[in-house]
């Protein structure tokens, strides 16, 4: 059964007024297939292999969420909206597609949240949970000149989900900051493609941290464009799949303008036979003179049946720009898990210790220290889930 | 408290270590001097416990506690402690992190409770004087950018903090200048105790100026060829190894 066939059922879930707006995407859909091994930027993942036959609408579910200090909580449970206020309930369509695995959310999100932060918002953190069917939201947060926002995305996929795609779109106005954390971990037995799509003006600075976990695939499209002289972006992650677990994260960094400045730090954590895939890239547009970027992949793979393939890409046709590189990947230090072990750590804890080090830098958010635990709990979790037998 | 009899070990198929025996009794420091290669180093390591350092024949028991039975960790918590000659940096570990996480570990692997931040915090703010570090450096990564002699220090601060029963170090004394020597003598006196015992491992006499050992053995290609008092030190220091390693 081809991909558009799968979905099929989802789409004629919607109300007809929300199938006739999306229509066109559908269409597109339906013409262009979604992106097979073939294509360059999928060739380690296979999104239409992992999906199961039979996908559901989700049903509804009640949950306990998390609370965490100091930030205001709305959650989707099942794609429904929870604590979120009618006027940061998205309900229009995407105004247009940024690639082909893209069409998959535009046609068949029905809502999301539409955060315009103010300069008296407190910091939001985004529950979104999945337990069952197929669910699929489009997020937007446009964020106003000289407003200072955070964000906590907090995401689980787990239990009897089949499918999930999500978009994050972001504006960033002249002068604006965003300090955005996300923790995603899929669990479930269905896949989970995410998308989050930045653009900021002149002097906006982005400060994206990501935790990707888990024992399912996941793909996480990562898009960031520098619009303006003075825009700045820090982009970390760290991505630890277990069991037979796949992440795959293609980050994108977009110069699109001189004096602009990214830095990409990202942490791969091969446990089982989990999969990481990592592609960085660096893009600098032919103005885009005085450019500053640095880009510092690194992995461990801490069983002999992981796999991380991480690959740093930069395509620049400026001529007056710094463009740093590092790709590294090791096994954990066995002179340190010794030394660890001669003062009296237990070899399961030092291990512990060691990969929490090597993730930590990553992982700090100076401006949300509740969060940045929250993510190191995560990691902490991911931890005791994997089988170390095979090590 | 500490015996080994007939210690036999092999490093990749090399035998380093060939029939070594040793009795340290509680409340007494020993030396073992040595020339390079005798084996000096891999004894400490077998004792720890290190992977590819196994015993292939002898015995090894601490306060009569068979230490060979036991992984690296597990010998921590009987009580052995084996000081670095080339501590390990770990970024992103902070010494006060390592420090509680070790001295928590080995608590809970005697039954005991583990004490909280604050009361760690305290617990190691006592030593800091006699090892001369400040409290900054407890924040800092472990050994992170650590001068050689700060290494030593460090090495000696937890020793202090784990308080340990038996305490091996390798050649602690190395690349140390004079007022470093001296802070790490002091701090290894500080622990001697008629309840622990200490094992000096060193190239030279001069550690053995400003920690008074009760007994000195020479190891020698893989054995002890020679035991004696304080002044076999100062014959050694005088005469060098070549004689005994000869006469071994």
């Amino acid at each position: 059964m081809s991909l558009t066939e799968r979905l099929q059922p989802l789409f004629d879930h919607l109300p007809e007024n929300q199938r006739a707006a999306r229509a066109a995407f559908w269409q597109r859909l339906r013409d262009e297939g979604f992106p097979s091994k073939k294509h360059e930027r999928w060739r380690f993942t296979d999104l239409p292999g992992a999906l199961p036959d039979a996908l559901h609408p989700a049903e509804p579910a009640q949950l306990t969420l998390p609370d965490v200090e100091g930030c205001r909580r709305i959650a989707f449970i099942n794609g429904a909206a929870e604590g979120v206020d009618a006027n940061e309930l998205r309900t229009e369509p995407a105004a247009s597609v940024h690639d082909a695995s893209d069409l998959v959310n535009a046609a068949l999100a029905s809502t999301g949240l539409h955060w315009v932060p103010s300069t008296a918002s407190t910091p939001l953190h985004l529950c979104t949970r999945t337990t069952t069917g197929s669910v699929h939201l489009r997020h937007r947060i446009e964020v106003p000149p000289q407003v200072q926002a955070q964000l906590y995305w907090d995401d689980v996929v787990e239990g009897d989900a089949d499918f999930v795609t999500q978009s994050l779109e972001i504006t960033l106005a002249e002068g604006a900051s965003l300090v955005l954390a996300r923790k995603h971990a899929n669990t479930a037995r269905g896949p989970a493609l995410l998308r989050t799509d930045a653009r900021l003006a002149r002097d906006a600075q982005l400060q994206l941290t990501g935790f990707d976990a888990g024992s399912a695939l996941s793909r996480h499209d990562l898009h960031v464009r520098l619009d303006a002289g003075g825009a700045q972006a820090q982009v970390h992650g760290v991505f630890a799949p277990w069991a037979q677990g796949h992440i795959d994260t293609f980050a994108t960094v977009e110069h699109a303008a001189a004096d602009t400045g990214s830095r990409l730090q990202f942490r791969g954590l091969g446990m089982d036979k989990g999969v990481g895939v990592l592609t960085g890239r660096v893009h600098v547009h032919r103005d885009a003179q005085r450019i500053d970027s640095n880009q510092q992949l690194g992995s461990l793979l801490l069983s002999p049946r992981a796999q991380i393939n991480a690959k740093p890409e930069l395509e620049i046709y400026a001529d007056d720009v710094q463009c740093a590189h590092g790709n590294a990947i090791g096994q954990i230090d066995q002179d340190a898990l010794y030394y660890l072990q001669t003062r009296g750590v237990p070899y399961a804890e030092a291990r512990a210790l060691l990969i929490g080090a090597y993730a930590a830098e990553t992982l700090h958010i100076p401006a949300m220290p509740a969060v940045e635990k929250a993510l190191m709990a995560g990691l902490d979790r991911a931890l005791a889930h994997a089988d170390w037998s095979l090590t | 408290m500490l015996e080994i009899n007939n210690l036999r070990a092999s490093i990749q198929e090399e035998s380093i270590l060939k029939g070594l025996d040793l009795s340290i009794p509680a409340g007494e420091v020993h030396a073992i001097m040595g020339p390079n290669g005798a084996g000096k180093s891999t004894l400490g390591h077998v004792l720890a416990g290190r992977e590819g350092y196994e015993a292939s024949e002898g015995s090894i028991t601490l306060d009569g506690r068979d230490l060979s039975a036991m992984d690296t960790a597990e010998r921590a918590a009987a009580g052995l402690f084996l000081g670095f000659q080339y501590p390990v940096e770990i970024p992103g570990v902070s010494n006060i992190q390592f420090l509680r996480a070790a001295y928590n570990a080995q608590r809970k692997a005697r039954g005991e409770d583990e004490l909280d931040a604050m009361a760690f915090l305290k617990h190691v703010r006592q030593f800091l004087d006699t090892v001369g570090m400040g409290k900054d450096m407890l924040h800092r990564g472990l050994n992170e950018g650590f001068s050689g002699g700060e290494k030593k220090r460090n090495e000696i601060l937890q020793m202090l903090v784990l308080q340990p029963r038996m305490i091996v170090l390798d050649e602690t004394d190395s690349g140390l200048d004079i007022d470093a020597l001296k802070t790490v003598a002091g701090g290894i006196n500080a622990m001697r105790s008629p309840e622990r015992a200490i094992l000096l491992i060193t190239h030279y006499q001069r550690l053995l100026d400003y920690v008074k050992p009760d007994r000195v053995h020479v190891l020698a290609q893989g054995r002890i060829v020679r035991s004696g008092g304080p002044e076999l030190a100062q014959e050694l220091e005088a005469k060098g190894y070549a004689g005994i390693e000869n006469a071994a």
